[in-house]
């Protein structure tokens, strides 16, 4: 990725919280390589002890995507849930496109346990935790973007709570409180499939 | 519906989240009044609030990366071949790559093969350095360390780390599962220490000691994973990227980063600083005290607050979390301390306090009682010098019927090769005679284990069951079995415990090489057996094949009623008389019905039902039935017992199945391959290889045979059968003449006969089969009536062999093993020059179970039939399958 298309992305993202559609398309591409090129770091350079260092790249990745600091942004609430619910729906996609090339077999997986290498991994896919965020919705929807925030654009609970207006005690109930909620309407579905 | 429901759901959700776990259920009762859905509802919350730590902790970015990054290996499907390996399923995935079950077919063992991700092992360098450090870590061979069998590389270039597939939950996956009492927390962190304390003495590092990267096993074992990973993924200096830069991110405030391994890194390790042993060392204190608190014991809302924890605050006393556990905090203090320097130099130093504090609780005394132990050599140390000194060395002192093993000799630097060993008989120290089938077993449980080491020659029992108690020195002993070393001991047994010392003395010196005592639980007899291999291998200098240490870590607990019913089963099996055989079958169907996973007793059972079916009682159906049901149930259970193979040989190898001569090679093989030492397995493998032709081959087997079992006096006989096949008449001839007499006389007797026939000696010939025939007149094969038609023949009497013929042929019917008899009958024929009838009978002999080809080429007798036109076609066919079984033979010998 090129430095200047920070500049570029925040237009973009901008452009699309104004109801553009098209920036999406735009933007996309540009995520897949950024996605691309950490995937090469993170084979490359990944070691256990320092799985810090993928987190850093990844960390960085979203600092160059979303590059908060040089926002002059008038409601940066607003801008930073923009660009969560973007990289929501373009990593959604992105799972969904592949879960359909592999018909199912191989879904955008989230580990639950991390290197869980011996144990057969319990994963959920992207596209069902899009579901279960839509389901949240209808009946906290503060909680969705909680979530939003952390999960896809990767913010600390202290930034989110900055955001949100809200205390970090709040944030971390409202975090705990919604995975505890989707975890189970993600189990439940699997054990529903099971059957 | 973010109505009053929703948020009286939430507010009770925290609320009772606030309260100690155990109060929790009886507050919401209280708490929900009666309303029971608002119960069932927070209740199936909290449900999955352990489950959910982890869940989407790491940003969504990463677990995209990381599934791109997995992408390049993940067209690996169930059924899928590398090598001998073949996929079943696909076990997890992590950063180092993709893991699945598959099967050794070769071994017929499940293993568990990790993929690398392709970037990782591009460079040549690195990677060369990574297959360094997995065959260091494959030569570690602790039954703590998660077995390294070997790295391959796939034909499409991917490298894949084949290692022992464990079945069990990780340590992550028992902590969520619940509290883990202090017992278990120290035991678990004894058996992490003491795999550490092995990989730190050869100069390896784990660097990533974590939760993850523990496994449990249900029997109890702990085994470390991953040992030397970190290496392959370790970035150089060098690298395109520069360190310093990721390293400044690493600093900043970094949002969402994953806490789970931050947390167990060494202030060394989070520095980025070099890292030696002692980083294991932390990080194995961090997962004792999340272990024991529930809790890591450096927190915080973001890595950089952790490391920040990690660097410079002392973790909370763990007395506030477990008051009982306040006797860990030295141990804890030891290992979590900022410098490394005033750390535990080593993990075998925090081994030796860990088991030390475990034996404290569980007596609940003071160190004092341990001088209740008379074999305490040293008090037990921490001082850095003696780990220092010889990690391998340490002795550690435990009570009661806990480990107590002592090394305190170690292999002198200039250690004799020793490739040969004979454990002669255990003496039994229980003073009571009727427990001699105990420590005679214990011996061959012994011998056995040893035996599974490849390189080494390992004496059968039979053949030192003659010293016990004798008076020849060892030096002798040793002469006359021609071995490098002796190994003597005792055997005490009370109730389910029994104790074992071992000593190890090298015959040229008479010096001792290595001596263990051993306190166990009848129950672990099977990993005392393969404990005391491995140190004695580990003494004498032998490094282990990865097959090998992996036929020597994994044993199950056994119930000891049912080991004592196998080895009073086994004992009465070496006997051999029909009411030992009876009483030997007895047994072990009782210590089967005890314990019905008892894969060697099925095989022993196996084994007397396969005796008993060629001793004595040939043509019960239902006994072959029996047999091959034990077999199966043995093989099923154990993929790698070799009397299961010799079994399954003998069974396969019969009349009525035609002789299948190259299943029963293969079977032959795979018990040889699993242990070296069955000299009964070489013993039958040179019969059927005798019976093909294979005769130089058969003498190899026959001559590895009796050094491993000088005993073995039934290959006495072979080796002077395969001699006369081969036309060495002369040396055959003295051969037979020397095999002991303990030997069936006839079986020898009909050899000698043809032997002295071949050289000439007709008149000698004559008077020796009289003499058999007059002790032996019913003569069943007809063996020695068709050596009179053979003498008769070659006197140009041909009505007298034309009678003696036709005899044989009634004497053997319904005799499954003819085929020598035709084969004297085509002798017969061809001397009175009728090559029809010669040919006939000799393709005959051939079909049922006898296509010796060599024999055929060199037994001038049958020379009136070589210009015939259907003996050079049959011959031909023969030469064609005489080389089939050699390449069958060759083929099955597995790589050392």
């Amino acid at each position: 990725m090129q430095p200047q298309s920070s500049k570029e992305i925040t237009r973009l993202l901008v452009a699309w919280s104004d109801g553009d559609e098209s920036a999406l398309h735009q933007l996309a591409p540009i995520i897949h390589s950024e996605l691309h090129r950490l995937a090469h770091h993170y084979m490359s350079r990944e070691r256990p002890g320092h799985l810090l260092q993928t987190s850093a790249l990844v960390n960085e990745a979203y600092v160059r995507l979303i590059d908060w600091k040089n926002v002059r942004w008038q409601n940066r609430a607003h801008f930073f849930g923009v660009a969560a619910q973007l990289m929501r729906r373009i990593l959604v996609d992105f799972a969904r496109e592949r879960q359909y090339l592999k018909r199912g077999g191989g879904a955008l997986q989230v580990s639950l346990s991390e290197a869980a290498s011996f144990v057969v991994q319990r994963s959920v896919d992207f596209v069902a935790l899009d579901e279960a965020l839509n389901a949240l919705a209808e009946i906290d929807p503060r909680k969705v973007q909680v979530v939003e925030m952390r999960f896809f654009a990767g913010l600390s609970v202290d930034e989110v709570a900055e955001l949100l207006n809200v205390s970090k005690e709040t944030v971390m109930r409202d975090w705990r409180l919604a995975k505890v909620w989707l975890l189970r309407q993600l189990e439940g579905e699997m054990v529903v499939h099971e059957k | 519906m973010k109505n009053e429901r929703w948020q009286q759901v939430e507010s009770l959700y925290h609320a009772t989240l606030e309260k100690d776990p155990r109060e929790r259920s009886a507050f919401l009762v209280h708490a929900c009044d009666g309303d029971e859905t608002l119960r069932r509802e927070v209740e199936s919350l909290l449900a999955f609030d352990a489950h959910a730590e982890q869940f989407i902790e790491s940003p969504a970015l990463e677990v995209a990366v990381k599934m791109m990054a997995d992408e390049s290996s993940k067209s690996i499907a169930a059924g899928d071949r590398f090598n001998q390996y073949r996929i079943l399923s696909q076990l997890g995935a992590g950063g180092m790559g993709e893991v699945y079950l598959a099967e050794d077919t070769s071994l017929r063992r499940k293993v568990a093969l990790k993929f690398l991700p392709v970037v990782l092992t591009k460079d040549k360098a690195h990677l060369r350095r990574f297959e360094v450090e997995a065959r260091a870590v494959a030569a570690l061979s602790h039954p703590n360390v998660c077995t390294i069998h070997e790295v391959i590389e796939t034909e499409d270039g991917r490298h894949c780390i084949v290692m022992e597939y464990i079945a069990g939950m990780t340590l992550r996956e028992r902590m969520l599962k619940g509290r883990i009492s202090i017992n278990e927390a120290l035991e678990i962190a004894i058996q992490i220490a003491s795999a550490l304390s092995s990989a730190h003495t050869e100069g390896i590092v784990h660097r990533d000691i974590k939760p993850e990267n523990v496994m449990l096993r249900e029997d109890g074992y702990v085994k470390v994973l991953d040992f030397g990973l970190a290496k392959l993924a370790e970035t150089t200096p060098d690298s395109t990227d520069s360190a310093a830069e990721t390293r400044s991110i690493e600093v900043k405030t970094l949002p969402g980063v994953l806490m789970g391994t931050v947390a167990y890194m060494s202030p060394e390790q989070a520095r980025g600083l070099p890292v030696d042993v002692r980083t294991d060392v932390w990080s194995l204190g961090v997962v004792l005290y999340e272990m024991v608190a529930g809790r890591q014991p450096f927190q915080g809302p973001t890595p950089t607050d952790v490391i920040i924890g990690i660097a410079e605050r002392e973790p909370t006393p763990l007395a506030e979390f477990a008051p009982e556990a306040s006797q860990l905090e030295q141990v804890i203090a030891q290992t979590l301390a900022k410098d490394r320097n005033d750390r535990y130099g080593t993990a075998s130093e925090a081994l030796v306090d860990l088991k030390n504090l475990k034996r404290e609780l569980e007596l609940g005394t003071d160190l004092n009682t341990t001088r209740r132990l008379k074999h305490v050599a040293r008090p037990p140390s921490r001082t850095r010098t003696l780990a220092l000194l010889g990690v391998a060395a340490v002795v550690i002192a435990a009570v009661g019927f806990t480990i107590w093993f002592a090394r305190n000799l170690r292999a002198p630097a200039t250690a004799p090769q020793i490739k040969s060993l004979a454990v002669l008989p255990l003496e039994n120290l229980s003073g009571d005679a009727s427990q001699d089938y105990f420590a005679e077993g214990m011996t061959e449980t012994l011998i056995a284990g040893l035996a599974k080491v490849v390189e080494l020659r390992v004496t059968a029992r039979t053949s030192v069951v003659q010293y016990k108690g004798s008076p020849k020195s060892l030096k002798q002993i040793a002469q006359e079995l021609n071995v490098d070393a002796v190994a003597e001991g005792s055997v005490q047994r009370s109730g389910d415990k029994v104790r074992v010392t071992v000593r190890l003395i090298d015959a040229a010196t008479e010096k001792l090489l290595w001596s263990g005592e051993y306190d166990r639980d009848l129950r672990d007899v099977l990993t005392l057996q393969n404990e005391i291999a491995q140190e004695v291998t580990q003494a004498i200098r032998i490094k282990l094949t990865p097959q090998e240490q992996g036929r020597l870590t994994q044993a199950r607990r056994i119930n000891p009623a049912a080991y004592d019913d196998f080895l009073r089963g086994r004992y009465f099996l070496s006997r051999q008389t029909k009411a030992d055989n009876d009483a030997a079958i007895e047994a072990l169907n009782r210590a089967v019905t005890t314990d019905r996973d008892f894969a060697g007793g099925w095989a022993e059972l196996a084994q007397a039902y396969v005796w008993r079916l060629f001793l004595f009682a040939p043509n019960e159906k239902d006994l072959q039935q029996k047999a091959f049901v034990a077999v199966e149930k043995a093989l099923e259970l154990d993929k790698e017992l070799p009397e299961a193979y010799l079994a399954r040989g003998r069974l396969l190898w019969t009349p009525a199945n035609h002789f299948p001569h190259d299943k029963a090679i293969q079977e032959y093989r795979r018990a040889l391959a699993l242990n070296p030492s069955l000299d009964e397995a070489r013993n039958q493998l040179a019969l059927v290889l005798g019976h093909v032709g294979l005769l130089d081959e058969s003498l190899a087997e026959l001559n590895k045979a009796l050094a491993a079992n000088p005993a073995n006096n039934l290959a006495r006989f072979r080796v002077g059968e395969s001699l006369l096949f081969q036309g060495k008449y002369e040396q055959a001839l003295t051969a037979l003449r020397n095999v002991p007499p303990d030997v069936n006389p006839s079986l020898i007797g009909h050899q000698i006969v043809l032997t002295l026939f071949e050289l000439g000696r007709k008149d000698e010939a004559a008077a020796t089969l009289e003499k058999f025939l007059k002790d032996y007149p019913q003569d069943n094969r007809g063996l020695y009536t068709s050596l009179q038609a053979v003498l008769a023949a070659s006197a140009g009497q041909e009505r007298l062999a034309e009678e003696k013929i036709k005899l044989a042929i009634e004497r053997g019917k319904g005799f499954g093993h003819f085929h020598h008899t035709a084969y004297h009958i085509a002798l017969a024929y061809a001397l009175m020059n009728r090559p029809d009838e010669a040919i006939t009978w000799l393709d005959s002999a051939a079909n049922d179970g006898f296509p010796c080809y060599v024999l055929f080429e060199t037994d001038h007798n049958l020379d009136n039939l070589r210009q015939q036109e259907r003996f050079k076609s049959l011959m031909t066919k023969w030469k064609q399958q005489w080389e089939y079984y050699k390449t069958e033979y060759y083929k099955t010998v597995p790589a050392d």
